[in-house]
């Protein structure tokens, strides 16, 4: 063996495995605090967009004309009505479980 | 079956799961810490300080990961940083004439003494201590070293020809001196 391949073998040679011992505890525990989202705020922003929701369906031209404007032939618009305010309501309570997913 | 480092940087970004960023770091502290410990040359307190600081850096850093580059590289690239940044505000002068004129180690070396390859790897500048451990120790191709370092890839080719040609003549006792 030559002195170039006796040098490449002592580079390629392995390095030590380094015991774990309290590395990982010391990282961690320098980490910052974890995010937390308060119930407060989950509220705040639940409560905001449900109130959205209302106002939008107080307010707004009535929500059957809107529908019936545009409802394919034979669908009931009281039907499509009924879906769409689900679809309003459900989002903020969507938003909300994401929320709350996020926070565990 | 293990997660993957993908996986786990996911979890870290949907809920901050800190069981995942202790395996991440438990999973890549020896590396890391081997690493950093060839950078500053065999001072383990010091290496171990900046590898601690890399995690965090790392935990920081993790919603800016695209996944385009392997995790480790990505990794490597904060350490290397990391180390740099800890030399130029403590060190600036002892770095200045680590890459411009060799070590204070260089000229204090005895030529005839029968160095070791590792000790002959402290006398390189720290550019090419980066390199030379990315590809021989962590097995990162040309162009991942390139990708970690932020450096040409002709760079990293003509480091390694360059300390290679340092450890032959380092270690075969010949002249001493750097070019």
């Amino acid at each position: 063996m030559n002195k170039h391949d006796s040098i490449e073998a002592e580079l390629r040679s392995p390095e030590p495995a380094l015991a774990d011992e309290d590395f990982s505890t010391n990282v961690l525990a320098r980490l910052p605090p974890r995010r937390r989202r308060s119930t407060a705020r989950r509220w705040t922003v639940a409560g905001s967009a449900a109130l959205g929701s209302v106002l939008t369906l107080a307010f707004a031209a009535p929500l059957e004309t809107i529908v019936a404007s545009i409802a394919p032939w034979d669908v009931p618009p009281l039907a499509l009505a009924t879906v769409a305010v689900l679809v309003i309501v459900a989002i903020p309570a969507l938003f909300v479980f994401y929320s709350e997913r996020a926070d565990r | 079956m293990s997660d993957s480092d993908t996986a786990l940087v996911a979890r870290v970004i949907a809920s901050d799961d800190r069981g995942a960023v202790e395996l991440l770091v438990r999973r890549h502290q020896s590396a890391v810490r081997n690493f950093m410990r060839r950078l500053a040359r065999n001072d383990n307190e010091r290496a171990n300080d900046l590898a601690q600081e890399t995690f965090i850096k790392m935990y920081q850093g993790l919603h800016s990961y695209r996944g385009s580059a392997r995790f480790t590289t990505w990794l490597f690239r904060i350490a290397y940083h990391t180390f740099l940044n800890d030399q130029r505000g403590q060190h600036a002068s002892d770095e200045f004439n680590e890459d411009e004129h060799g070590s204070v180690a260089d000229t204090a070396a005895d030529a005839a003494a029968a160095i070791d390859v590792d000790r002959a790897l402290e006398r390189l500048p720290v550019r090419q201590r980066a390199v030379f451990d990315l590809h021989y120790k962590k097995g990162m191709t040309h162009s991942e070293i390139a990708e970690a370092l932020e450096l040409p890839l002709g760079t990293i080719k003509s480091d390694l020809v360059r300390g290679h040609e340092k450890l032959k003549e380092w270690l075969g006792g010949g002249n001493n001196e750097q070019a």
